[in-house]
């Protein structure tokens, strides 16, 4: 009975003494830690007071005012420009008749959905149909999966401008190659089908051009 | 027996001696049982404390080691914050946070020849790739500092970042560098006279960096000023402009919060580059002697500042009750005193009512008003609104104004508008702020404070006369004078003075200084600007004038018409009834203003 009890005690001494070692040695690893942390943060410090003080350099009015001479050109405010609140600030005029491009693009969300021939834009295009075609709108939105409003947009586009140029290389079900259009439409088509990672600007660049 | 059985129940006992075995078993004895009894529940209780103890022991480590650390992790939290050292001089910042000043790690090179040579180094090689690298020194010097065999010799004190990683790239053995701290001013000489520079061991030798040189030192926040380097930067950019164009001798300019006197732009020119206050533009074709350059202009000049001063007189008058709006003074004929003659520079020459006096600028009736109101009231008016003493501020350098010990009646004449006595340019803006924001004295400042706090100021003058103060300078932009000071939207008031300089006792008649002392809006002032030009000269664009409302008024209208947005000051139509109504004097209502 004594005996059970002292093994007992003993293997809890035992176990005890090498959690406590197994603390001591991982408390010290995160003191190192800590300290080579905060040795980092100090030179860290020093670093973005340098580099602080050489954006204020950069930042020097008098330099700022000679970048804006040869750059910028922006004027300084005129006391009509300011205005107190809200209230004051005088409505927009009612804005031109809309582009042809941006208007046309509500009617698009649809079109992913609606099955090959039958969508009417389409049908306009002097492609003839050699295999079944994915409309337009479809490939764009395959291209751009994240950005399904600019992928409307540029299929808006490409409905609109018959066909592109070239066929889509990067999507499996390719359009086929119609007759060449105007500059523009060209290079609309290119910027709008050609590359593999479209970006934005580029598309909105395109846009621009396109009109 | 007793003594063998008392060995066995000492706990001393030696163990080899061994006790003569008992004669008999020991039964019986009640009080033996009675103390083992005791020994034991002892034994048992010590046992348990022992195991309770070491059981919390084991609970705890089981805690840290099997249930990831319990509580301990929220220690981290409290341990003390890794951060550098605190630099030998704090920062200085304007207003928004831009750096005015700092501390920056500036490590000489220096060179361990007898080390280079033992490592085997060309010392030519190195010598052309150092120079390479350090454009200002010769490669023949430095390779004979390099072959010198001395053990520590000074390449190059001061090394940027960029020429300090340069040469360590070079990998030359021998070189090192000593860390040393320099103060560096990112933004030059755009507000030299008010950071002030130091000196080689960093001490504070002028400006803030020696008027506050004490609060600067082991002090790890950066010391906010009331500067807002926006402005100064406008402020400094007309005044460039204003001494440009009508070929000045210098300018200075002040705009100073008239609700708590902290100064938020001060301009001296010329100005030299904090950086390297001895050093003299290469790029300026006539090089200015460096005294003047550092002479703080704004603090340290001691001006007879003209007719500015009869925003003084007028106020004093109004303020006394000798004087009101309605009355007037004979202005038709020159005042002939002692071996004075004060006559009008522009003379209506007839009998002038006090706005009039003051629109006009004319030194007779001003005159008139000062002896009506007498010395006394005059010297104590002028000592309350602290023009006879020197202005308290953060700077070492200010001037102690110069007046007539003795207030003589001519004193009194010339003093009314503004000769015979020199104040500076602090001085002035001071008081007039005083006089605009409803009479009430604020000490100016050069740090910022706490936003919508006001500092305790002492009432000067009545709120009244304040009011009728702002009329009356809004006049003189108006029809006045500063008629070219007048900025659309921000209602300008203010008042020109155009002085000639005094030189050993006469005034000079080419050598002018003009200057425009006005606050914005008038009708409930914000901010009083200062400008003034040291001897301009009349340009085509002026028709030959190098009077204050040529020269600075204009620059004043653009600096304001700058300067507001940033402030935010919100444009105001000054047409509208609420703005006629305030600044609307009666008794002018209906009169016929001559132009000026």
């Amino acid at each position: 009975m004594i005996r059970l009890a002292s093994l007992f005690w003993l293997a809890l001494v035992c176990a005890t003494g090498f959690a406590t070692f197994k603390v001591k040695y991982a408390v010290q690893d995160i003191e190192e830690e800590l300290n080579r942390v905060r040795k980092q943060t100090v030179i860290e410090h020093q670093e973005i007071h340098l580099l602080r003080a050489e954006w204020t350099t950069l930042n020097q009015p008098e330099r700022l005012a000679d970048l804006n001479r040869r750059i910028l050109s922006l004027a300084a405010m005129a006391p009509k420009q300011l205005q107190h609140t809200v209230e004051d600030v005088p409505l927009r005029p009612i804005p031109a008749p809309p582009d042809t491009l941006i208007a046309a693009a509500p009617v698009v969300p649809a079109a992913p959905a609606v099955p090959e021939p039958a969508e009417p834009r389409l049908a306009a295009s002097e492609a003839p149909p050699a295999r079944p075609e994915k409309p337009l709108a479809a490939i764009a939105a395959a291209l751009m999966p994240v950005k399904p409003a600019a992928a409307a947009q540029l299929a808006v586009n490409g409905a609109q401008n018959p066909a592109p140029e070239k066929p889509v290389a990067a999507t499996p079900a390719t359009v086929k190659s119609a007759p060449v259009k105007p500059a523009a439409t060209v290079q609309l088509a290119k910027t709008g089908t050609s590359r593999t990672a479209p970006s934005i600007d580029r598309l909105f660049a395109a846009i621009a051009e396109g009109r | 027996m007793l003594a063998a059985q008392r060995l066995d129940d000492n706990p001393c006992r030696p163990r080899h001696f061994k006790p003569p075995p008992p004669c008999a078993p020991v039964v019986g004895d009640e009080r033996a049982n009675q103390l083992l009894e005791t020994c034991r529940t002892r034994l048992l209780a010590a046992a348990a404390l022992f195991a309770f103890v070491f059981l919390v022991v084991v609970l705890r480590l089981t805690e840290i080691v099997l249930l990831a650390g319990g509580a301990a992790e929220s220690h981290i939290g409290r341990l003390p914050q890794a951060a550098p050292p605190p630099p030998a001089r704090a920062d200085i910042t304007d207003r928004n946070g831009a750096l005015l000043a700092t501390m920056l790690p500036k490590p000489s090179l220096f060179a361990n020849s007898k080390a280079l040579l033992a490592a085997g180094q060309d010392p030519e090689e190195a010598a052309v790739k150092l120079a390479a690298v350090l454009p200002e020194k010769p490669a023949a010097e430095i390779r004979a500092k390099l072959v010198s065999g001395k053990s520590f010799v000074y390449l190059k004190r001061s090394l940027t970042p960029r020429q300090q990683y340069a040469i360590n790239r070079l990998g030359i053995p021998g070189l090192d560098f000593t860390p040393e701290e320099r103060r560096f001013y990112p933004y030059g000489d755009l507000a030299a006279h008010v950071v002030g520079y130091c000196g080689i061991d960093n001490e504070g030798l002028a400006g803030v960096e020696r008027g506050l040189d004490g609060a600067m030192k082991g002090r790890s926040e950066p010391l906010e000023l009331s500067l807002d380097a926006r402005v100064q930067f406008i402020l400094r950019e007309e005044l460039t402009r204003v001494v440009g164009e009508f070929g000045a001798k210098g300018a200075a300019g002040i705009i100073m919060d008239v609700q708590t006197g902290e100064i938020i732009a001060m301009v001296s020119l010329p100005d030299f580059d904090p950086n390297r206050p001895g050093g003299t533009d290469p790029a300026d074709k006539t090089p200015v002697e460096v005294s003047e350059r550092i002479f703080n202009k704004i603090t340290l000049g001691d001006y007879e500042m003209g007719s500015v001063f009869k925003i003084f007189n007028t106020a004093m008058a109004l303020d006394s009750g000798v004087t009101s709006l309605t009355k007037g003074y004979d202005a038709s004929h020159p005042i002939h005193i002692g071996r004075f003659t004060i006559e009008d520079y522009h003379g209506k020459h007839r009998w002038l009512s006090v706005p009039e006096i003051f629109m006009y600028s004319s030194n007779i009736g001003s005159a008139h008003m000062a002896v009506d109101a007498g010395a006394e009231r005059q010297r104590a008016f002028l000592a309350r609104l602290g023009l006879l003493k020197q202005v308290p501020i953060e700077l070492d350098e200010v001037a102690r104004p110069h007046y007539p010990a003795v207030w003589r009646p001519v004193n009194v004449m010339t003093i009314a508008y503004g000769h015979g006595i020199a104040v500076s340019p602090l001085h002035l803006i001071t008081a007039v702020s005083a006089i605009v924001n409803g009479g009430v004295l604020h000490p100016p400042t050069l740090r910022k404070l706490p936003p919508g706090a006001v500092p305790p100021g002492e009432q000067v003058m009545s709120p009244k006369t304040s009011e009728q103060m702002r009329k009356l300078m809004r006049l003189v932009v108006e029809f006045g004078t500063a008629k070219l000071a007048a900025a659309p939207g921000y209602v300008v008031g203010g008042k020109t003075g155009t002085a000639e300089k005094n030189s050993g006792g006469r005034y000079l008649e080419k050598k002018l200084l003009s200057s425009f002392i006005g606050a914005f809006p008038i009708q409930e002032p914000r901010y009083a600007i200062l400008t003034l030009v040291d001897e301009p000269h009349g340009t085509k664009e002026s028709h030959g004038y190098a009077t204050a409302g040529w020269t600075v008024a204009p620059a004043t209208s653009r600096i304001i018409q700058r300067i507001a947005p940033i402030l935010g000051v919100a444009p105001v139509d000054e047409a509208s009834p609420a703005i006629t109504r305030a600044l609307t004097i009666e008794s002018m209502q209906g009169k016929r203003i001559e132009s000026y």
